[in-house]
């Protein structure tokens, strides 16, 4: 009798034993299949792009994500010598130059942009940009009679895209595209194409600054996106929730140099040729791709915040939020739904 | 032995075995923040109370790289393409005592105080 009682209660030990260890399996399972996740940096496009992805395949996903943005890099960088965008600005002034479905379809949409902003946002100022060379170790004031040569050009009406044939060509010798402006967006948003691909559910990338999300994060809130504040490198602004949306801003903080006590920054505005100075010095775009709002980022920071806030309300699906000289906020309407808070 | 007791002990056994399973999925070996910084410049910065789970971090740059593993209780790097691996003999840091350095690929990681920090990203 005494012996099958203790007879019990050993089983009992073991079977609690069991469940602990249980637990334990359970959770090296989760880390190896639903709790797996995979993060990689690596320096693209003149700037850090990180990005953390969940989910089984992550670390295959992720690292076919970083292989397509240093493929689209080599093919849109101007700092490239045989890019194709390098060939195309050495070879379309008068000629006809036959383009990768990738560059036209960047191109396509940066023209689009050129058009909608009325050369705001202009990718034929690459000459200017070069003549500052801001970000490089030879950034300087340009000579005037460069200035004068290279401002108020209108460039992007003397290009000659056509859709047919997927063909370019210049009209204009001042032309030299830079894609500068757009590009980065264009990357994040074919890293996310190809994440979803592989079956990632639940990702979040930064390229620099901008911001691309996939789906929610694996506890199934939205992925929370702190804005800098644009005179303090270490605080946040405000703040927003997105899902499956881009982020993305523009600041004079970025890449600039001072003289004489003024900040040149790295926005030329194609109207002056001289970094814009139009009462914003931080522009934030919330929308669904990063190719539109990478674009309106530089735009709206060049437009101001009158005409920026007018452009943003009509557009559907674009929200913005825009930080004045002064420190002064200016935001769209639909902001509000994005779980935009000022701190 | 009466048949209280022996209900007791198994109750007890049990209450045990239930704790122990809590204590197993919730325990947190360390706190503090692991902070990378690349070519001087701080690219993550990861709670260690926020690790669930095993994460692999990796650092590219051009042809250099290093990957990181992040537990529970500390960070190491696992794989680097420098010549002389001392980031990765270094092994597992939990403090701040000792960072691990990769020199050749410019690459230093810390286990800081932690900052609070309540975003998942930062857009600039």
């Amino acid at each position: 009798m005494f012996k099958k009682k203790i007879l019990t209660i050993g089983m009992i030990i073991i079977l609690s034993l069991g469940l602990i260890s249980c637990a334990e399996m359970n959770n090296s399972k989760n880390i190896k299949e639903e709790g797996k996740s995979y993060e990689m940096s690596e320096k693209i496009l003149g700037t850090i792009v990180s990005g953390a992805a969940y989910g089984k395949n992550s670390k295959e996903a992720l690292e076919k994500a970083f292989k397509r943005a240093n493929d689209i890099e080599d093919m849109m960088s101007v700092n490239i010598e045989d890019s194709e965008l390098s060939k195309v600005n050495r070879e379309a002034f008068n000629k006809n130059v036959k383009l990768s479905d990738d560059l036209y379809y960047v191109i396509d949409n940066a023209l689009y942009y050129a058009n909608l902003t009325k050369g705001a946002f202009d990718p034929t100022i690459g000459h200017a940009i070069d003549a500052w060379g801001i970000g490089t170790d030879h950034a300087k004031i340009p000579e005037k009679s460069i200035i004068d040569k290279y401002k108020g050009l209108e460039n992007y009406k003397n290009i000659n895209l056509i859709q047919n044939t997927k063909e370019i060509r210049f009209l204009d010798e001042n032309i030299k595209l830079d894609l500068g402006a757009i590009g980065k967006g264009y990357v994040g948003d074919e890293m996310r194409r190809v994440l979803k691909e592989e079956g990632i559910k639940s990702a979040l990338l930064n390229l620099g600054g901008n911001v691309v999300t996939l789906g929610k994060k694996t506890n199934g809130e939205k992925w929370s996106i702190g804005i800098r504040n644009p005179k303090n490198d270490n605080d946040i602004s405000a703040a927003l929730k997105a899902s499956d949306e881009v982020v993305v801003t523009s600041g004079n903080y970025e890449r600039y140099f001072i003289k004489d006590g003024i900040r040149y920054h790295h926005i030329l505005d194609p109207k002056t040729a001289y970094p814009a100075r139009n009462g914003l010095i931080s522009s934030t775009i919330i929308t669904k791709n990063g190719i539109d709002a990478d674009a309106l980022s530089t735009a709206t920071y060049i437009l101001g915040p009158e005409k920026s806030k007018k452009l943003i309300e009509s557009l559907a699906g674009v929200e913005a939020y825009f930080i004045k000289d002064n420190m002064e906020s200016v935001e769209t309407n639909g902001l509000n739904e994005k779980g935009f808070r000022v701190k | 032995m009466s048949k209280r007791i022996q209900v007791g002990i198994v109750v007890g056994i049990l209450i045990l075995a239930i704790l122990g399973t809590i204590f197993i999925n919730n325990k947190k070996v360390n706190s503090g923040e692991v902070s990378i910084y690349k070519d001087g410049e701080l690219i993550k910065s990861i709670d260690l109370n926020s690790v669930k789970d095993e994460q692999e971090i990796k650092i590219v740059d051009q042809n250099e790289f290093n990957t990181i593993k992040i537990t529970k209780s500390g960070v190491k790097v696992i794989e680097a393409s420098c010549h002389d691996k001392v980031c990765i003999k270094t092994g597992e840091i939990h403090d701040s005592l000792l960072p691990i350095a990769c020199l050749p690929n410019n690459l230093i990681i810390k286990v800081e105080g932690v900052k609070h920090d309540e975003f998942d990203t930062k857009t600039y």
